[in-house]
């Protein structure tokens, strides 16, 4: 599977949020909406972010990847959050840490073994400069999804 | 052949990531025979940490376990790459 099979315009959105609650309210409440996750996933989301956190520190902004089980979610499918204001995470992995995000991708995922092109290039996004300048720029959906499939195109023939 | 372990709170997103980048870094190295490599969740395998020689991480682990447990995150952000290559070297040679 790939990133342009999971994404959409309708999956876009540019918030003004002022925490963590409030981001996933938004964009999981969109998703299950559109009958990609179950009406489990919200509660699921907020409690896996609690006790493992997916904020990641870049080196312009941080980026976080909510996510939780499988048995929540219906259809596989990356929801895209552009936040106006930052939202403060914690950083994911050993060390307590606060990090501001900008940028979030809200993964509903199923199985490993189907995803793992789709999670590496999310991964070489995030470390993309010039993915993550052009991205927060974007003023419309569509802008969005363009320069993800622009950007992921140069990734893939750049690691051949 | 050492038995490595990579988890994370799912079990499905981070870990399966470090896993592509782990197995190809030990195919560029020749090190695929040396090595096993297991995914799983952290609640899966918290009680159980002592049956793999090498443990890596992207989520926070209980304090009694954490010296045992390398932080597999570098392989996520593209920060510290090598040190934790490094570590897992060191643990397979040993």
């Amino acid at each position: 599977m790939e990133l342009k099979n999971v994404i959409s315009e309708k999956l876009v959105f540019f918030l003004d949020v002022r925490d963590t609650d409030e981001l996933f309210e938004t964009m999981a409440t969109s998703l299950q909406e559109k009958g990609l996750v179950k009406s489990s996933y919200l509660q699921a989301i907020k409690q896996r972010e609690k006790e493992f956190p997916t904020g990641l520190a870049t080196e312009q902004f941080g980026v976080a990847l909510p996510h939780t089980d499988a048995e929540h979610v219906n259809e596989e499918a990356i929801s895209i959050g552009i936040l106006r204001q930052p939202v403060t995470f914690q950083h994911m992995g050993m060390g307590v840490q606060d990090v501001e995000v900008k940028l979030v991708f809200m993964l509903a995922l199923q199985k490993p073994e189907n995803q793992l092109e789709v999670l590496q290039t999310v991964m070489s996004l995030i470390q993309n400069k010039a993915f993550m300048e052009a991205v927060t720029k974007c003023t419309s959906e569509k802008e969005v999804i363009d320069t993800v499939l622009n950007f992921t195109e140069v990734s893939v023939s750049n690691n051949k | 052949m050492k038995k490595l372990l990579i988890m994370c709170g799912t079990g499905i997103a981070t870990s399966t990531v470090v896993t592509g980048k782990v197995r190809d870094w030990l195919k560029d190295n020749n090190l695929e025979d040396k090595v096993q490599l297991f995914q799983s969740k952290i609640t899966d395998e918290l009680n159980r940490l002592d049956d793999y020689d090498i443990v890596v991480s992207t989520t926070l682990v209980p304090d009694n376990v954490r010296d045992k447990v390398i932080d597999g995150v570098p392989l996520l952000t593209g920060f510290g790459t090598e040190e934790m290559y490094g570590k897992i070297l060191e643990l397979i040679n040993s």
